[in-house]
């Protein structure tokens, strides 16, 4: 039963293969938009029916579950987005959907197992079909991309192997849920530093987080709305599953400094971009930091991080639908007036970076706000303080981009609606759902992630 | 009838939603009539409140947050202090809106403009009617979103777009006092809600009541451009006058003086953060009236004056005396919003906002002259106006509190005088200067001013209503003067408000020259130089730090045009060659440097 969306995704994906090969694009992009939303339903019925399945390999509990749906539909927001998108930039359709597709199916894997050499491989699936997604622009930059994020993949893969192999030798088995972390030996402190480093990397935070802002760069605009989104829940819903290495006294710090040196140095750096992906970049680093506040919290800051996710899905992908619409026109000059030639993209992009600078009453406010609030009542004050700060000079980039949109000269122009518009209105409607009612889903957060 | 509540906030958030989705699609008779009137039905709905609902009246809505400890409702609250502020918000907004309607006539936002208005009236209605901390910061970024949006309306203009950046940044400063203030009181008393704040504030030990406090003030002073967050006010000026009359003199700005009022308890519990509330008041009250002395631009003249004003108010909390306070805030909303309407009616008719321009207005401008007059002379302290009352109210209480802070608040109230008269007599008086035709204003801008002008003179005279209405708080009580005293202080503020408009009169009217100090005056003029100050201190290490950093860390950003275009040739895909480029190499490093430092350290301090 557990394994039923996994196995619709797959399934439809490699429907999607075959249908591509012999009949045409147009039934891949039908195969991979069934295989998501069939799978999202499933993942709901899956529900009812929680607990391990697959030898005990598998994990239907309520973080992966809740997690897994969200992926889902974060997909299939990037489904929509890439709808208009990919007829301009002369990518093969098929491709796109069946990679993307693929990819999500890697996440599912590594979000509801409790083995970790499962996880491993959700992770592999989910990083290979990433590197060839990087790469599908036909240009030097995609390129470039693409064989950065593999060569520095490898590394953390690297790193999540060894980890694997000290945690064996130190615990006995591979399970997640095994007391390894309790454990006071120097082997299996070394096995939770390499394992949480390699998924640091997928999440972006500092010191692994150099690759992010070539890869965002060079990949095709809504790929890089799906890696800023999806490969983050993937990585950070793992990480909450190893959290009980993170809260190790001789451990925390690691976390703290690496948490305090994303938000910091991401907010310099952004300032001075000319380019928004890469801007968007480092947005997506900073917001991993803020994520990182909820880890120090141990499983009990599990309903905070999973309600920051989300929100951070939501307005992100709102932000990555409006620039890809752009067909990769990518520099801020590009924005330029776009108040004036395009309002109703102005007006949402302006939406989603308000809310991804944390004004009420956006849900990007509230996520940080319980963030903050949660890790100031655990008593990490000086990271709160550092966060705040953060999110207080973040507000100047974010707003750079509104500025260039709205207060710089620009032609009239044409009042068209780009396909992407639906992916606007779901992440619209989220962002301030969420911000505004968000009692119903916390008080189930609370209530089953505790 | 609790659902009266609702209603004064649902008319112009109706209105907003209204205006933005279908504003392109209206006439501009449509809007003109549509969005003041829905304003005038959130007036008449905090009236009937007024007189029906009883204090402490809690409108629920729906849960807001509720995890763990934290509970956090949307709902309304209806008490004395509220109901002032919603009385006075909603009344002066509706008469401003009104104004709007001829000021902005032939401006092509209409619709943006009043969308925007209401959206501000409604945030702003939504701040003083909220019963909780969380749900006040949602009103206090709203209206600040509004008012830089507002500044910033004109944004073809840099000047304009600039003005409202630095609002937006300042204020940002003032918010991080206040979410950490917030975060702390949740923490320590873990409930969010005003009325157990308030009749907790006994728990909390003095240092985390002045932690706390001094938090949340932080917050204060960039709402309420105080010392040190007061610097984007008067650029703040860029904006539309009825804008800066309403946002930026009557309402907005003065949310941290309600805010502190709001939680007074807190502040009393730590006597050193409301001493330094009273200080920051009084030096900022005479530090923004010494400016005003010598600007030239009629509007930044009204805006220091303003920053002074909301300095008295602070004071006037800080030593104690909340209602007094929240008095001048009253009575500073009607004479000081009809100082700027009146002054956008002048810049209407002639096109400048330069006084030097000015001059000889009073015959072509009679009403505009009058309840200027009015105003000038409520503003100053002179007996029988509103400013009269508050003013020395404040003042009275502050000579009870510490005679310091008194003799600077009654010199402040000399130069108050000088300079609004000085800005009377540069404008009214004289022979016209550079200017041929004036006119005066059609009557739906002329009519507002006039029930402004009635209020700035009545408005004073309910001060014993006001502070027993008030006294229903539960937390406000003023300290008792000796009759005697009392004369003396009215005697001594009176004749220095006196000798002040004798000495614009003599050198304005009477020398009809200008004075200029030589090193005071250009310091006053260059105001003491404290936005260079801050642009040294913290805006250029931020820019030139990321620049930095930048250079050294991020070797893909592209400088220019010319770099980018070259680099896409000479790579021109070859794959191999980004091997060469060292950067995955020095990534890698970064990587491995990351994990091992971290191994080592760790696995020392398990040794």
């Amino acid at each position: 039963m557990g394994l039923i969306p996994l196995a619709i995704l797959v399934g439809f994906a490699v429907l999607a293969i075959i249908f591509d090969l012999f009949l045409g694009r147009w039934w891949a992009k039908l195969f991979s938009y069934l295989g998501v939303a069939l799978a999202t339903g499933a993942e709901v019925l899956v529900w009812s029916h929680r607990g391990k399945f697959l030898s005990d390999l598998l994990l239907q509990d309520p973080v992966g579950i809740f997690s897994a749906a969200l992926i889902l539909i974060f997909t299939f927001m990037v489904f929509l987005t890439a709808d208009g998108y990919d007829l301009k930039a002369g990518i093969r359709e098929g491709e796109l959907y069946i990679l993307l597709a693929l990819s999500t199916a890697g996440a599912l894997v590594m979000v509801t197992t409790r083995h970790l050499l499962v996880a491993f491989l959700g992770m592999e699936i989910l990083s290979v079909a990433n590197y060839a997604l990087a790469g599908l622009r036909r240009d030097s930059l995609s390129k470039e991309a693409s064989v950065k994020y593999a060569l520095l993949g490898v590394f953390a893969s690297s790193f999540f192997v060894l980890g694997m192999a000290f945690y064996y030798r130190a615990g006995g088995n591979l399970y997640i849920d095994s007391r390894v972390a309790a454990n006071p030996s120097p082997l299996a402190l070394g096995a939770g530093l390499l394992l949480v480093s390699a998924l640091m990397f997928k999440a972006s935070l500092f010191p692994f987080h150099f690759w992010t802002p070539d890869v965002y760069q060079g990949s095709p605009s809504p790929v890089t709305g799906y890696f800023s989104v999806v490969t983050k829940i993937a990585a950070f819903v793992l990480l909450l599953r190893l959290s009980d290495f993170v809260i190790r006294p001789e451990f925390r710090w690691f976390l703290a400094a690496s948490a305090v040196l994303s938000m910091i140095y991401a907010n310099f750096v952004a300032l001075k971009q000319t380019d928004i992906k890469r801007l968007m970049a480092y947005s997506s680093i900073s917001h991993a930091g803020y994520m990182a506040l909820a880890l120090l919290l141990g499983k009990g800051g599990g309903w905070v991080l999973l309600f920051y996710l989300a929100v951070y899905g939501f307005m992100n992908l709102g932000a990555f639908a409006v620039i890809s619409s752009m067909a990769e026109r990518n520099s801020l000059e590009d924005y330029r007036g776009l108040s004036r030639l395009n309002p109703p993209l102005a007006a949402f992009l302006a939406f989603f970076l308000i809310s991804l600078a944390g004004f009420p009453p956006t849900a990007g406010f509230l996520g940080k706000f319980l963030l903050f609030s949660e890790a100031g009542g655990a008593g990490y004050w000086a990271l709160v303080v550092v966060a705040v700060l953060a999110t207080l000079v973040s507000v100047y980039y974010y707003l750079r981009v509104v500025l260039y949109m709205f207060m710089k000269e620009g032609q009239e122009g044409g009042f068209y609606f780009p396909t992407s518009i639906l992916s606007m209105f779901i992440s619209l409607f989220f962002v301030l759902e969420l911000g505004i009612f968000p009692y119903t889903l916390l008080a189930f957060l609370k209530v089953f992630v505790g | 009838m609790k659902a009266l509540l609702g209603l004064i906030i649902l008319f112009p958030a109706f209105g907003a939603l209204f205006l933005v989705l279908f504003g392109r699609l209206l006439s501009k008779k449509l809007i003109s009539w549509l969005s003041p009137s829905l304003v005038g039905l959130s007036f008449i709905a905090s009236l009937i409140s007024f007189f029906t609902l009883k204090s402490g009246t809690l409108l629920y809505l729906f849960p807001w947050l509720s995890v763990g400890n934290l509970q956090v409702d949307f709902a309304l609250l209806w008490d004395p202090l509220s109901a002032v502020m919603a009385l006075t918000v909603s009344g002066v907004a509706f008469l401003i809106h009104i104004y709007s309607v001829g000021y902005m006539g032939e401006d092509p936002g209409f619709a943006r403009y009043f969308a925007y208005l209401n959206l501000f009236t409604f945030s702003m209605l939504l701040l003083v009617l909220s019963p909780n901390l969380p749900m006040m910061f949602v009103g206090w970024e709203g209206v600040g979103l509004c008012s830089y949006l507002l500044i910033g309306f004109w944004f073809e203009k840099e000047t304009a777009a600039n003005a409202g950046k630095k609002a937006f940044i300042v204020n940002r400063v003032g918010d991080f006092g206040f979410l950490l203030g917030i975060f702390l009181l949740f923490t320590i008393l873990k409930d969010l809600n005003f009325s157990y704040i308030n009749s907790h504030a006994q728990v909390l030990s003095p240092a985390m009541a002045t932690a706390v406090a001094l938090l949340l003030f932080l917050g204060a002073t960039g709402k309420s451009a105080q010392i040190p967050l007061y610097i984007w006010l008067p650029d703040a000026m860029e904006g539309p006058t009825p804008v800066s009359a309403l946002i930026h003199a009557a309402t907005m700005v003065t949310a941290g003086v309600y805010m502190v009022s709001r939680l007074f308890p807190v502040y009393a519990r730590s006597g050193f953060a409301l001493d330094l509330v009273a200080w920051v008041g009084i030096i900022t009250a005479f530090f923004a009236a010494t400016i005003a002395l010598v600007q030239n631009d009629i509007k930044k003249v009204l805006a220091y004056s303003t920053i002074s004003q909301i300095g008295y108010m602070f004071a006037g909390v800080g030593v104690g005396a909340v209602s007094a306070g929240m008095f001048h805030l009253f009575t500073h909303a009607f004479f000081k919003s009809l100082l700027f309407l009146a002054a956008g009616s002048v810049i209407h008719a002639l096109g400048t906002q330069d006084m030097r321009k000015m001059g000889g207005l009073r015959k072509e401008m009679p009403v505009t002259f009058w309840v200027f007059l009015i105003a000038a002379l409520a503003i100053s302290g002179i007996p029988g106006f509103s400013g009269f009352f508050s003013k020395d109210e404040i003042l009275a209480q502050a000579f009870a509190k510490n005679r310091a802070i008194w003799a600077i608040g009654v010199i402040t109230a000399g130069l108050t005088a000088f300079y609004m008269f000085r800005l009377i007599f540069m404008t009214f008086y004289g022979k016209p200067k550079g200017w041929r035709h004036a006119h005066e204003s059609p009557p739906v801008m002329t009519v507002p001013m006039i029930i402004l002008a009635f209020f700035s003179v009545v408005s004073g005279w309910i001060f014993a209503a006001f502070h027993h209405f008030l006294e229903g708080l539960g937390y406000v009580h003023l300290r008792e003067l000796a009759p005697s005293a009392e004369h003396i202080l009215v005697a001594v503020s009176v004749s220095l408000a006196l000798i002040g408009i004798g000495v614009a009169w003599w050198v304005y009217v009477r020398r009809e020259r200008g004075f200029n100090f030589g090193i005071i005056y250009r310091v006053l003029a260059g105001k003491y130089y404290v936005d260079e100050f801050y642009e040294v201190l913290f805006v250029t290490p931020y820019t030139q730090g990321s620049r930095a950093i930048n250079r050294y860390f991020d070797k893909g950003i592209i400088d220019g045009a010319v770099e980018g275009s070259g680099k896409i040739t000479m790579e021109g895909g070859r794959l191999l060659s980004l091997l060469q480029t060292g950067l995955i190499k020095d990534y890698g490093l970064w990587m491995a440097a990351g994990v091992i430092l971290a191994l080592t350290l760790a696995i020392r301090g398990l040794l």
